[in-house]
């Protein structure tokens, strides 16, 4: 059986002042249906390039991606990216309306009340209930990502790309996407790539870690995390599996 | 209490030009200089008051409007053309970058002379000179807000499907509204400064010449009361267009948004 995303020998570089940096060296993965894989490794070791490439917003330079047994050439509604900054709302649409727009402009065959109970729907699994007609700008930064991964969700992606979703919230806040993003996932059918540099996070969300290396800009190591879920972060065996995980991408 | 009260701007406004106003009056009423050349204020409202409902003023003024109006309307679609096609092409935002450099520093009015000679004079003078005014500050602007807008917008746009022109219509136009309105407020000052202007060397084409033309006529026949009512006809639109139609705009969308640059 294939695989849903399959990265072979992908190689990526970007120009510096002429000269050829290479970002990405013979990275090669595979990520099955309904999986989750974390992403891990120092800042500036290519993880937002290879989602970006995996998304379809950058070409690479070397190997294929496939997904879903195609080659990947342009971004599609298939594969949706979650992102970092808090910004990628739009400021001028009230919540519900960021979580519609998807929904809006692609015109799917359903009516405006039905696509906004769904919006509503998302908006519920991911706790925003109550906060559908504030602006972005009248929310806090974990209910601007909330909003972010509703609308994500409510295009029903066969693969969720998250690039340091909570990267920018504050540890408490942190953990409560977290679990909400837990809690989706047993409603959602979905795969995800899950970027982040938090290795706590990695091990708390994910099925696989894929370490990434500075130096060699490639796939360091590769670590099954099968602990029981829900995890517990203050099991011995939780504490075990961080600091092996800490021990495999130290350079 | 008191701190409420001064907080709102407007009665600070109207506070301040009241004590212009009894400031104005002293110096008129010291007589230090001629009375016809600095009226007393109740001689220039009495004018200003004739003017209103003898309808002249009226309809100078709904001409300029209506000349501004068309100016401006006509000035927006050049310039969304113009830097529509500069986003597309690399070519024509090279032309268009000329363009500006070349054109935004004249004056419309230094363009009158050549304007006369091109079309002689009339409406259709007077509203080149218009959009003139307004094209290349708005242009500026909206090429400034489309260039400052966030990578991760398009990336979102492309990521949801949207074609190219459901990329500019849902979301460049939106996230370049406050340079769009930053451009208007800068293309309305221009334009309402350049119509009077106009107006006042072109004089009466048609049937009405505009409050420029009315400035002017009261002038040639030394009524400096009704000047003064003109110009205060002129402050007064400048104040309401600028302080609060664009005020209230902006509150209810960029500021409201959180969008303001
Ligand atoms: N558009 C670009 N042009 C040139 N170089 C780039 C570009 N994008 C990324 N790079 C370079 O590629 C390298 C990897 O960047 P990337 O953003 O993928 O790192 P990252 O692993 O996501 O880091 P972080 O954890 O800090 O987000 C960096 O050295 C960066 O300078
Ligand atoms: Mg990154």
């Amino acid at each position: 059986m294939r695989c849903l995303l399959e990265i072979k020998e992908v190689s990526k570089s970007f120009k510096k002042d002429k000269r050829k940096v290479k970002v990405l060296n013979d990275v090669s993965f595979s990520v099955k249906k309904r999986e989750f894989v974390s992403v891990v490794g120092p800042s500036g070791c290519g993880k937002s390039t290879l989602l970006s490439l995996i998304a379809g917003f950058d070409e690479y330079d070397e190997g294929n991606i496939y997904f879903k047994g195609e080659k990947v050439i342009a971004p599609s509604p298939e594969r949706v990216m979650v992102f970092q900054d808090f910004n990628q709302l739009f400021p001028w649409k009230t919540v519900i309306e960021n979580v519609l727009f998807p929904l809006n402009v692609n015109k799917k065959e359903t009516t405006l009340n039905e696509r906004k109970d769904l919006a509503k729907k998302y908006l519920k699994m991911v706790k925003l209930e109550g906060y559908e007609d504030y602006y972005p700008n009248e929310i806090s930064g974990g209910m601007k990502q909330r909003t972010a991964i509703a609308r994500a969700l409510i295009m029903k992606p066969e693969i969720l790309l998250m690039d340091e979703p909570f990267g920018s919230l504050d540890a408490q806040t942190r953990m409560q996407l977290q679990t909400t993003l837990i809690e989706l996932l047993e409603e959602i059918e979905t795969t995800i790539v899950f970027v982040t540099h938090d290795i706590e996070e990695a091990v708390v969300l994910s099925d696989r870690i894929i370490a990434l290396g500075k130096s060699s800009n490639s796939i360091k190591d590769v670590m099954v995390n099968n602990l029981d879920r829900p995890r517990d972060r203050l099991s011995n065996k939780f504490i075990e599996k961080v600091k092996k995980v800490y021990d495999k991408i130290k350079e | 209490m008191t701190n409420k009260f001064m907080d709102n701007k407007f009665i600070i406004r109207l506070f301040w030009i009241v004590i212009l106003g009894i400031i104005w009056q002293v110096i008129a009423l010291s007589e230090v200089f001629n009375l016809t050349s600095f009226p007393r204020i109740e001689t220039l409202l009495a004018s200003l008051i004739k003017d209103i409902l003898n309808g002249d003023i009226i309809i100078q003024t709904l001409y300029s409007l209506s000349l501004i109006f068309k100016g401006l309307m006509l000035g927006l679609i050049i310039s969304i053309i113009l830097s529509g096609i500069s986003m597309i092409s690399k070519v024509f935002e090279g032309f268009v970058d000329t363009v500006i450099a070349i054109a935004h520093p004249l004056p419309g009015i230094a363009l009158l002379p050549l304007v006369i000679l091109w079309m002689g004079i009339g409406e259709r003078a007077i509203i080149f000179i218009i959009v003139h005014s307004v094209v290349w500050p708005l242009t500026l602007n909206l090429l400034a807000g489309f260039r400052a807008i966030p990578n991760i917008y398009k990336q979102i746009g492309k990521n949801y499907g949207l074609n190219s022109l459901k990329i500019i219509r849902y979301i460049l136009v939106p996230a370049s509204l406050p340079y769009f309105i930053t451009g208007l407020k800068i293309g309305w000052a221009r334009a309402w400064r350049a119509v009077i202007s106009a107006e006042m060397v072109f004089g009466a084409a048609g049937s009405a010449g505009g409050l420029g033309w009315f400035i002017f006529k009261k002038r040639v026949f030394m009524d400096t009361s009704g000047l003064f009512g003109g110009l205060i006809v002129i402050i007064l639109i400048g104040i309401m267009i600028e302080d609060l139609f664009f005020d209230k705009f902006e509150k209810m969308t960029i500021k409201k948004w959180g969008m303001s640059i």
